[in-house]
């Protein structure tokens, strides 16, 4: 066991840290990250294509793609460093942890010409169309239809959570080609062009803020069989192999450890005392909690390291004490706040939106959990 | 990084998971394993004999002497952090039960801000009766020689903590899931229901929370960040194992027979070591309050 960075890692990080103190727009926040109004869409992409000049928005792909073979643990440095940042990324998460890695594993030679390239270069910008209405858990019992004719498919259907499909410039969508099957039969991966007719991206209230979650309808939409992904009917499969690269390596403890030093110094600023024990309490167990979720979350990466396959216990174990660690974190930026985080963008704020989703997003604590019980040998029920 | 134990560390791992006894590890030198080999392979060493449920003070010996700097011990060493309000002077009274103190052949004592040794003459140990999985004692210092500061004491004292904490956790855990398997309620095992599962499940994601956290402490042992959060983390992991391993096993867990009680007893010893999980967090936010950060916040201040 060797739990140092190399100094090759290390190099890399201090390189990355003076990008991003070169490159960020000035006063970026994670409200930002969300891009709002499209000036800050503009300044996302101008953040990638400056890291995809610089190689170091993929440099964990394969060189043909655009990447430098770099390992799992520079990409993992990547997020550290840009999570606590801000993340000027935005929303790159997607293509460049599973959409990227899917079309390498399921293209064709055009798709990967196309879609890689724009991706590496920071040129993309992707939303994923997986969960409906009354598909979300139990993701395989999707129903939105695509209908061959002749040269297009027909999509019919509505997604949900499409998070930034306000903004995205195409979907990786799971859609239904086989309409005499259920569950996981019969399921293909479409890579939609989100300037199709026929697509209607709507904005989901919430407490928090505009153009985090969305709703995307589809109404005969007409997508080129080219945008096929992989053998018609065999998306699952895609989706399984590549789905336990969704999230690992994302790094949301040190955001979240970011967050918290945002409430402390709110809250210094508010005059209160965060070393009065009990608050300081909560805020040290909140602290250590992301620690564990960072060890966690290395003990992930490493596991993909060795193990390429689809079966990674410590992905499972990892989610299961990252996700609560997101609302522990916002309950200890909501007590040590007190009303102060009730404000418009407050830390508090920020967290509890976090704090919220995490634990259901990109497969519940739930679905982990029961991941994790199949790992320990438990019986199914 | 790389998370694999080397050949040597698996050599280590399947040469100590035979031992279950304090002696046996003593003959083989495994109670110099920091010193030997290095802080990961303490920690393993550590995590299977509490798992072993091995008596004695492994722990103490393994890991917080050696990542304190203090290598010349002899085989058995108690841990104790002298009241502070008692001052410094003949007689210091621990500032609470001292675990495996009766057998002890030396302590090292946390006294405020510095670090000494007292041998076994220099003090005077009161035995104590206690449920919780070890042997105790009170233990008044008369004399003890200065070793240099505290902090290296009371940080690698955390990490011997969480090293224990996640070997007694992860064999309660083991424990657990085999009983939920094997033990059949309304026509099917207990562990079939997601609501048992769940319990277990979680218990297994603290447990293996606090065993990467306990080994990257090991590793840097001179950060008091990453210490004190493996020591408040195993605390609070430590606390959810002893409830719900024995909540999903039942009754014929609290039986000496069935053995849970010999992990979970320890475990709640341990969360009371060295001001317990409360100091620990205190001593968390005093760390990251005194790093430095290499951005601005990511959220906008008021």
């Amino acid at each position: 066991m060797d739990l140092e960075w190399t100094d090759e890692e290390r190099a890399f990080r201090s390189e990355l840290r003076a990008f991003i103190d070169a490159h960020r727009r000035p006063g970026w926040s994670h409200h930002e990250r969300e891009m709002p109004v499209p000036a800050d869409r503009d300044a996302v992409l101008a953040f990638c294509a400056a890291m995809g000049a610089e190689g170091l928005l993929t440099p964990h792909w394969p060189t043909q793609y655009g990447g430098r073979g770099a390992s799992p643990w520079e990409q993992t440095i990547v997020s550290e460093e840009l999570w606590a940042a801000g993340e000027p990324r935005g929303p790159q998460y997607m293509n460049v942890n599973w959409i990227g890695p899917a079309i390498m594993l399921a293209g064709t030679e055009e798709q990967k010409r196309h879609h890689l390239g724009r991706i590496s270069r920071g040129e993309a910008m992707w939303c994923q169309g997986f969960s409906e209405p009354g598909a979300g858990s139990d993701l395989a019992s999707l129903r939105t239809a695509a209908v061959r004719d002749g040269d297009v498919y027909i999509v019919n259907g509505q997604k949900i959570w499409t998070s930034y499909a306000h903004a995205a410039d195409h979907c990786a969508l799971l859609v239904r080609t086989d309409p005499t099957t259920s569950g996981s039969e019969g399921i293909s991966i479409l890579l939609v062009p989100m300037d199709l007719p026929g697509i209607e991206v709507r904005d989901i209230p919430n407490p928090w803020m505009t153009h985090v979650v969305h709703e995307t309808w589809f109404t005969d939409v007409p997508v080129p069989v080219s945008c096929l992904l992989g053998e018609e009917h065999q998306g699952w499969e895609i989706v399984r192999q590549v789905l336990a690269n969704e999230r690992v390596g994302i790094a949301r403890h040190e955001c979240a450890e970011r967050t918290l030093d945002a409430t402390v110094e709110w809250a210094s600023a508010e005059g209160v005392d965060v070393d009065e024990p009990s608050i300081a309490e909560i805020l040290g167990m909140a602290y250590a909690t992301c620690e564990a979720a960072r060890a966690l979350n290395y003990a992930a990466v490493h596991e993909r390291t060795v193990d390429q396959g689809s079966r990674r216990p410590m992905a499972a174990v990892s989610r299961a004490v990252t996700g609560p660690m997101e609302t522990r974190v916002a309950q200890a930026c909501l007590e040590v706040l007190g009303p102060e985080g009730l404000a418009r963008h407050s830390p508090a704020e920020r967290q509890l939106l976090m704090g919220t989703t995490g634990p259901i997003a990109a497969g519940s604590l739930e679905v982990q959990l029961n991941l994790i019980a199949r790992h320990l040998g438990l019986p199914k029920g | 990084m790389d998370l694999d134990p080397s050949p040597e560390q698996a050599a280590l791992e399947q040469a100590v998971a035979k031992i279950d006894d304090y002696g046996a590890l003593a003959d083989g030198g495994y109670l110099d394993a920091v010193r030997d080999a290095g802080p990961v392979e303490g920690v393993l060493v550590v995590e299977h004999a509490a798992a072993a449920l091995v008596d004695g003070p492994v722990a103490a010996r393994v890991l917080a002497g050696p990542l304190a700097g203090v290598t010349d011990l002899p085989p058995t060493v108690g841990l104790v952090q002298l009241d502070p309000a008692q001052g410094v002077g003949s007689a210091h009274r621990a500032g609470g039960l001292v675990r495996w103190a009766p057998v002890c052949d030396a302590f090292l004592v946390l006294d405020g801000d510095r670090t000494r040794l007292a041998l076994r003459d220099d003090v005077e140990v009161e035995p104590v009766e206690s449920a919780f999985g070890a042997t105790y004692g009170r233990v008044t210092v008369h004399r003890a020689d200065d070793l240099g500061p505290g902090e290296p004491l009371r940080r690698a004292w955390r990490v011997a903590i969480a090293a224990e904490a996640e070997g007694l956790m992860l064999a309660a855990v083991a424990k657990t899931s085999a009983h939920v398997t094997e033990r059949h309620q309304f026509g099917r095992p207990i562990g079939a229901f997601q609501a048992v599962q769940h319990r277990v499940a979680t218990a297994y994601a603290m447990a293996m929370g606090t065993r990467w956290l306990a080994r990257r402490a090991a590793w840097y042992a001179t950060d008091d960040f990453i210490c004190a959060s493996a020591a408040a983390y195993a605390c609070e992991a430590a606390q959810f194992t002893y409830v719900n391993t024995h909540q999903v096993t039942g009754a014929i867990g609290i039986t000496s027979e069935y053995g849970l009680v010999g992990w979970t007893t320890r475990l709640l010893g341990l969360r009371q070591e060295l001001g317990g999980q409360r100091a620990h967090a205190r001593a968390v936010v005093a760390a990251r309050r005194a790093m430095a950060k290499p951005w601005p916040s990511p959220l906008p201040l008021p």
